[in-house]
């Protein structure tokens, strides 16, 4: 059974703890904060972090709760990367297996197309789509979500390539089940295990776009927290005061290492090899 | 060729244990194996898929993987050696040099990116300490031996120059560039047709009977058996069930199951079209397998005595190794021990 | 035999795949010639046996003939309709009458299902278009029975395939097949992944629901000892052609072409003393490549009785003249010089 082993795979295990961490923060922050994330308050700049005063993880430039802003800003980004990442599973994965179903110039003409997109570094072509769509929090989904349309198009093409080899394909065929049927019916839940472990890791890069999207002031603006604007903001005090950018860079590295430990024990326990042991 | 008891075995089998440990328990894969094996024999293993008649030849070697397998008991004495307690060093020297062994898939056990005379000529140097020219050359006399025309133009060529039946060739033609004593072919035909496999049974049968290379031939065609090997072992869920010469198990099986599979295999000098007979059900799960015959649920014959006590190897009179794993003989026992 | 019995005429069949070079612009460069010319016809409640090694195109042609495979030229006559002619919704609803067993039981069967789905998804998808008028609850009986008639105990309706043996695989495989009451199975090497003791359960199976459903079989296989058990007829390929058909007993007894002699000789019989005497025709080389265009008869470099002849024109496939080697049964056709007067 599938939890029974996710109990005993201790890498996956670590992984759901951090990331279910993150949502028990994102659901607390909806009924509570510390300090009001935004509001401007010049008598505590730059405050070490202290317990007396409240602000555990300090403040930053305009006096606002660093702890409250990356609790906020754990909203944000997990958001973002949750819509991007399924928007891009979604398109990439249509395409992918659409062209590995019908092959022949279909295949090659989908494949082209994502080959394009793939010929440009990630952040270079979201910071692209970005200045052209305009700095919205929507369109940062957009951006990173076309990032990962190749990527989930290549892994779904390729699992659907040799899945579609087996022979019960063909025993549909010869029922004249239609290729939506085969689709969707036969091909793709056998190729699940490596979409979902896919989207576990593009989950933690989408949380690194973001960040880096809002670090170079493309993202998420000013005043509203995200852990990427958080982190461009303190660069300017960062040698003053170093918790500006230690507690949001450390909620990045957290969470992304979250995913990806999310990521490798998927791929152990799916792995349909083990399916018949325990 | 006849096989007589006074002549010296040069390999020797006695109660071989090989387990896999999985996560469903332990799979005892070979269970109290024991045979020899006489200078120029022909010896066929037959059984079906996980009757243990593989990992029986990669114990013997040594080649089993551990963990999560495990030679857990029994002697492969060879040379006035037990293969199984020598240290690696001294088995390496045995693999290949005095016992080589060939696979079924030739494709995947050459190189693909190194010339097939190469390849020869590398396992020639590896044994025999021979200078390069001198390996070389004798790669292409082996290429000539078995019969691959062009020899020295088709030693520089690639594994996949080749069909899939000029590759098992050099797979024997590498088996046999060592003059090995014994040559273990695993399943060497299965994955070849008919008249190919026609041609290889051909090469390795008058290769043996030139050199008096002894050979073990494991399949799972009993066809294949009754035209190559002397003697035979039938085995079923890791065991021997029977041991025989070709003969006597053709024409005067003991064990249920040896003649359950001979009245199984449809065969094309039948005269009439009778219906075949079909051994029921199938083959037992080796993990945990109880203490009975495990062939007693599929067997016709079954007793009470079957369901609650394995079968004692049982050494039958007459001509040589004659041994049957059944209680329906358990009275017979001509064992002097 | 006469055309009014066939279900199946099968002529002309030819399969050609194309050999593309190029990465970005694909360029034909020649073609793979699988089926070269194929003509046959299984009469109603026949079993017809295609032989051969691999390479030859006996499963090339069965995939023809399944419309799974798109035809280069010829015509697949089912009941006197041509399925080649057929528009995709014609041809989906034809399928109903002609069946697949497929050779592995492990990649035959949709890991993901239950058993009970995979018996029911051919009625589902029928009964979905409103082609076959069963509801869920006869759709269930209906698979219960099926189960029952291929040997399959009712516990494991709700079983995944991992769960079983070959053997038992292949049971669920063949109840599938039947799910719709064809009335041809093709069946492509259905027992030669399957061990000695399964495959001769799994090869009774079939005779009796042959008997049980009036089915007619196209079966396809490497192994002539297993064709020669299960069929009435069989036609032997080489290299995308016929050479030989003729009724099983026939052409075990008196092979005519040379193929087929070496053929016979090179199956390994299970009687020791038997393969000591036999004289063997052990072929010289091997099966030359498809791709290549040839005239005259395309087994005439590995043949031991090849004339000039052979190599300027193509046998066709023809009775033996008379006063050749004992009298040819009815039907007995063979494609060779050997046997053609002038």
């Amino acid at each position: 059974m599938i939890p029974r082993r996710l109990a005993k795979n201790g890498i996956a295990l670590t992984g759901i703890v951090i990331v279910s961490l993150y949502i028990i923060v994102i659901l607390v922050s909806f009924f509570w904060l510390p300090f009001d994330p935004v509001k401007i308050d010049a008598d505590h700049l730059l405050e070490e972090p202290s317990l007396k005063t409240g602000h555990i993880f300090g403040t930053d430039e305009f006096g606002r709760d660093i702890l409250s802003r990356i609790m906020k800003g754990s909203l944000v980004s997990l958001v973002i990367s949750l819509s991007a990442t399924t928007m891009g599973a979604l398109i990439g994965v249509t395409m992918g297996i659409w062209a590995g179903y019908l092959g022949g110039r279909w295949d090659n003409w989908i494949m082209r197309i994502a080959d394009i997109i793939f010929a440009f570094p990630s952040l270079l072509l979201a910071i692209f789509v970005m200045a052209i769509l305009g700095e919205k929090t929507w369109n940062v989904v957009i951006a990173i979500g076309i990032v990962y349309i190749p990527q989930f198009a290549r892994i779904s093409r390729g699992a659907i390539l040799s899945v579609k080899t087996n022979e019960f394909v063909r025993a549909a065929r010869s029922n004249g089940a239609s290729a939506i049927f085969i689709l969707y019916r036969h091909l793709l839940p056998n190729i699940l295990v490596p979409i979902i472990v896919q989207v576990s890791l593009a989950l933690s890069v989408s949380i690194l776009l973001e960040s880096s999207l809002s670090f170079l002031g493309l993202g998420i603006q000013p005043p509203w927290p995200s852990w990427g604007n958080m982190l461009s903001s303190a660069r300017k005090v960062m040698v003053l005061a170093p918790w500006t950018a230690i507690y949001p860079g450390f909620a990045i590295v957290f969470l992304v290492l979250g995913f990806n430990l999310l990521g490798d024990g998927l791929r152990d326990i799916l792995d349909p090899r083990l399916k018949n042991v325990g | 060729m006849a096989i007589t008891t006074n002549v010296e075995a040069i390999l020797r089998v006695e109660g071989l244990v090989t387990g896999f440990r999985t996560g469903g328990g332990l799979v005892r894969a070979v269970e109290e194996v024991s045979f020899e094996l006489h200078r120029g024999e022909i010896l066929g293993i037959v059984g079906e898929s996980g009757s243990g008649k593989s990992v029986t030849n990669l114990s013997i070697l040594r080649l089993v993987q551990c963990p999560p397998g495990e030679v857990s008991a029994g002697r492969v004495l060879y040379g006035g050696k037990d293969l199984l307690s020598a240290s690696e060093e001294e088995v390496r020297l045995v693999r290949g040099r005095n016992i080589s062994m060939i696979f079924q898939d030739p494709l995947t056990s050459l190189n693909p990116v190194i010339k097939v005379g190469k390849q020869i000529a590398e396992a020639i140097r590896l044994h025999h300490g021979a200078k390069r020219r001198e390996a070389d050359a004798r790669a292409v006399d082996m290429l000539r031996l078995i019969g691959i025309p062009d020899a020295e133009r088709r030693a520089s060529d690639y594994p996949h120059q080749f069909s899939g039946g000029m590759r098992q060739r050099v797979m024997i033609a590498m088996a046999l560039s060592c003059d090995p004593e014994i040559l273990i072919a695993d399943e060497p035909t299965t994955a070849l047709d008919v008249t190919i496999q026609a041609q290889i049974l051909d090469l390795i049968r008058n290769l043996s009977a030139q050199s008096g290379t002894a050979v073990i031939l494991v399949t799972h065609d009993l066809g294949v058996v009754a035209g190559m090997c002397d003697s035979v072992c039938v085995m079923y869920a890791g065991r021997i069930v029977e041991r025989a010469t070709v003969d006597d198990l053709f024409y005067d099986p003991l064990h249920p199951y040896t003649r359950g599979l001979l009245d199984s295999i449809p065969r094309t000098d039948s005269t009439g079209k009778e219906r075949l007979y079909s051994i029921p059900g199938s083959p037992p799960n080796l993990v945990d397998l109880p203490e009975a015959c495990p062939f007693q649920p599929r067997c016709p014959k079954a007793q009470e005595a079957c369901a609650r006590e394995r079968p004692p190897e049982v050494t039958m009179a007459g001509r040589a190794p004659r041994t049957v794993r059944c209680w329906l003989h358990a009275g017979e026992d001509h064992h002097v021990s | 035999m006469s055309a009014e019995g066939a279900l199946l005429e099968v002529s002309g069949l030819k399969v050609y795949f194309p050999v593309e070079k190029g990465i970005i612009v694909r360029k034909r460069v020649g073609w793979v010639r699988a089926v070269d010319g194929v003509d046959f016809q299984v009469s109603r409640g026949e079993s017809l046996g295609l032989v051969g090694e691999s390479g030859c195109g006996k499963s090339t042609t069965a995939m023809a003939v399944a419309r799974l495979e798109a035809l280069t030229a010829g015509k697949v006559l089912f009941e006197g309709r041509d399925l080649a002619a057929l528009n995709p919704t014609e041809l989906r609803r034809a399928r109903k009458d002609f069946q697949l067993v497929f050779q592995d039981p492990w990649s035959s069967l949709d890991p993901r299902m239950r058993v009970r789905d995979i018996i029911a998804e051919p009625m589902q998808i029928f009964a979905r278009r409103g082609e076959l008028d069963l509801d869920g609850a006869a759709i269930e009986a209906r698979v219960a029975s099926l189960m029952e008639s291929c040997g399959l105990s009712k516990s494991f309706a709700e079983r995944y395939p991992h769960e079983f043996s070959g053997g038992q695989r292949q049971r669920v495989g063949i109840a599938r097949a039947l799910a719709l009451g064809p009335k041809l199975i093709i069946a492509d090497e259905p027992v030669s992944a399957l061990d000695v003791s399964i495959q001769s359960q799994i090869l009774n199976l079939l005779k009796d629901l042959q008997r049980q459903f009036n089915l007619t079989f196209l079966f396809i296989a490497h192994d002539l000892a297993v064709v020669e058990y299960f069929c009435d007829r069989i036609a032997v390929m080489y290299l995308g052609r016929i050479v030989e058909i003729a009724s099983s007993s026939q052409l075990n007894h008196m092979p005519l072409h040379p193929y087929t002699r070496a053929l016979l000789s090179a199956v390994p019989l299970p009687d020791p003393a038997k393969e000591r005497s036999r004289k063997r025709l052990i072929l010289k080389g091997d099966v030359p490549s498809p791709s290549i265009e040839r005239a005259g008869c395309p087994f005439r470099e590995r043949c031991s009785e090849a004339m000039e002849r052979c190599a300027h024109e193509a046998p066709r496939l023809s009775p033996p003249a008379p006063g050749g080697s004992g009298p040819a049964g009815p039907g007995h056709e063979v494609s060779c010089f050997l046997y053609q007067g002038n």
